[in-house]
């Protein structure tokens, strides 16, 4: 784990650190996933993956639109609106 | 000297206001006394719902006297964890990044409870979305362990459980993800349930890890966890991960009486780690079972070693996925708005949420990203499926398994937060429960010599609550741990 992992890493996530994050976050990863490695020793050939604890059934249900949440009270905790939509700073270049 | 209306159970609350002996408004204003004078040596409550709790009070003193029956769970006071989403009223989760947010939606607990007629009393404190066992990762303040103000309560959902054990509440709502119930309910000396993954649903409930988090409950004793559990549980069109099983009248099933019931105590429960005084309060506990009838059987969960590697390899990646909608567009802290957006998101969320969680998120990144994916989640995924083996195989000859549920009493505030694989190792006894989706429940067994309180873990199969709370039940009629109060 190194400086350029971390910082790979926040670009991923989208997350900023400071310097002394980002030395806190080499060493406490780099320890973290050693320990992790310990999950190499179970024998896991020819066994399922299970994303969830329990199996889930589909239950579809009918093709019929059902009321959603008000546009108020969607926009009510907006750090900026406009006109209905969430104003953000400029997508696309130029 | 007459018990105080504070340290009743909720049973026996909620058969008072039925009966007229008691109104929901004289029993709110003892608990909103009772968290003036408390909380600020304990730290439980992020808000108290002060006007709204006395109203949806006297609404209910209103229903009786008008003559209407009256719900099952009227006039009782329950205090929600800061992770439970109520329409018009703030949850944070304990971050800066939701700092203000208001719900435009109830979470479907919660309807219940109001369908139910209790008093909700404030949102408690918590570790920043869920992540941590001790409840020093909230970025607003820190909760105390009534039993020993200098100490943790357990985490995440500490501020329910020190609310809880400090008579604040009689019951409390928390969410359960590798531990986060039980354990703080044994550090606080109070019982604490995790049912069965699905069995409450989680709509409304903020995510952390999808696969792995649980709507689960505190009160001071097992009959008022069987109450909760069926005014709680069922299936929910809005859960898609919800149970459609029927929910049966727990309290109904319980029985005080164990004869032939066989108890499995799994061999990798009492290793290395343990604390010597909580194994010794454990295996006196299950002494204790014997001596009510049931037959213990040593059994082997053999995976149990690896389950803290999967649970937080699994956690941390879904949590990195969950965690991606704070990114200051539609809610919450924005910083930088001025600037382009990839700044924008960048600069809110290394604002926004604290050390714990940007080191869980940037871990799970890092085990989704192709090229580490099969040996990090996937893998974790596949040992997910060994360790349900271990219990189902469990489960072919024994009802119920009993543990501990921390291997150590509460620990001093501040002694590992330096140290997160430290902190991470407190769930060994709980995340195998939450990684398997089976039910468990923490109740007291015992102090020890510094008068901090332990508690036995009972888990049992997937569905299997009743055979858990009868085991619990039984143990309690014949103790007294859980009335054991603080004095914070």
């Amino acid at each position: 784990m190194d400086r350029n992992i971390i910082q790979e890493l926040m670009s991923l996530s989208k997350l900023n650190l400071d310097e002394a994050q980002i030395r806190r976050a080499e060493e406490q990863i780099a320890r973290l996933l050693g320990y992790f490695e310990m999950l190499q020793g179970a024998d896991t050939e020819a066994v399922e993956a299970s994303p969830y604890p329990v199996a889930i059934p589909m239950r579809p249900r009918p093709d019929v639109a059902e009321p959603s949440l008000p546009q108020e009270d969607v926009l009510q905790n907006a750090p900026a609106q406009r006109a209905g939509a969430f104003l953000v700073p400029r997508v696309i270049e130029g | 000297m007459s018990t105080p209306l504070t340290s009743r159970s909720a049973t026996w609350i909620r058969d008072r206001v039925h009966s007229g002996e008691a109104r929901a408004a004289d029993v709110t204003d003892a608990f909103l006394d009772r968290i003036a004078h408390v909380d600020p040596r304990v730290g439980a409550f992020l808000e108290v719902f002060e006007p709204s709790a006395r109203q949806e009070a006297e609404a209910i003193d209103t229903q009786r006297r008008q003559g209407h029956t009256l719900p099952p769970l009227a006039g009782v006071p329950v205090a929600i964890k800061d992770i439970f989403h109520r329409k018009g009223h703030v949850v944070s989760c304990a971050s800066k990044i939701l700092q203000g947010f208001v719900s435009p939606y109830t979470a479907t607990a919660v309807q219940r409870l109001e369908g139910a007629g209790a008093v909700l009393l404030g949102r408690t404190n918590m570790d920043e979305f869920a992540m941590g066992s001790s409840t020093e990762h909230s970025a607003y303040q820190q909760t105390h362990n009534p039993f020993d103000l200098k100490r943790i309560p357990g985490g995440s959902s500490g501020g329910s459980a020190a609310a809880v054990s400090a008579r604040m509440a009689p019951l409390a709502l928390g969410s359960d993800t590798g531990g986060s119930v039980r354990q703080p309910a044994a550090l606080c000396g109070i019982s604490g349930l995790k049912p069965t993954y699905g069995r409450i649903s989680r709509f409304g409930l903020v995510a952390f890890a999808s696969s792995l988090d649980h709507v689960a409950t505190f009160a001071h004793d097992v009959d008022d966890l069987a109450l909760l559990l069926r005014i709680l549980a069922g299936v929910d069109p809005n859960d898609s991960t919800s149970l459609d099983a029927p929910v049966p009248d727990y309290r109904a099933a319980i029985r005080q009486d164990l004869s032939g019931l066989k108890v499995g105590v799994p061999e990798e429960y009492f290793a290395e780690g343990l604390d010597p005084e909580i194994e010794s309060l454990t295996r006196a506990a299950l002494k204790q079972l014997e001596d009510l009838g049931a037959q213990l059987v040593t059994i082997h969960l053999p995976h149990t070693g690896f389950a803290i590697p999967a649970y937080y390899l699994i956690c941390t990646s879904e949590a990195s996925s969950n965690l991606a909608r704070y990114d200051g567009v539609r809610y919450g802290l924005r910083v930088s708005g001025d600037k382009d957006l990839e700044t924008m998101y960048r600069d809110t969320r290394g604002a926004g949420f604290g050390d714990e969680v940007k080191l869980r998120i940037l871990l799970g990144s890092f085990c989704l990203q192709s090229g580490y994916y099969d040996a990090y989640y996937l893998k974790a995924t596949k040992v997910r499926t060994l360790i349900r083996q271990d219990f189902e195989q469990a489960f072919r000859t024994c009802d119920v398994l009993a543990t501990p549920t921390s291997p150590i009493p509460a620990f001093l505030a501040g002694e590992k937060l330096q140290d997160p694989l430290a902190m991470y190792l407190c769930d060994i006894l709980t995340a195998p429960a939450n990684l398997a989706g089976i039910p468990g429940i923490s109740i007291p067994c015992g102090f020890t010599r510094n008068h901090l309180p332990a508690g036995l873990q009972i888990l049992g199969p997937v569905l299997g609550e009743e055979k858990v709370l009868q085991t619990a039940t039984a143990y309690q009629a014949a103790t007294t741990h859980h009335l054991r109060e603080p004095q914070p």
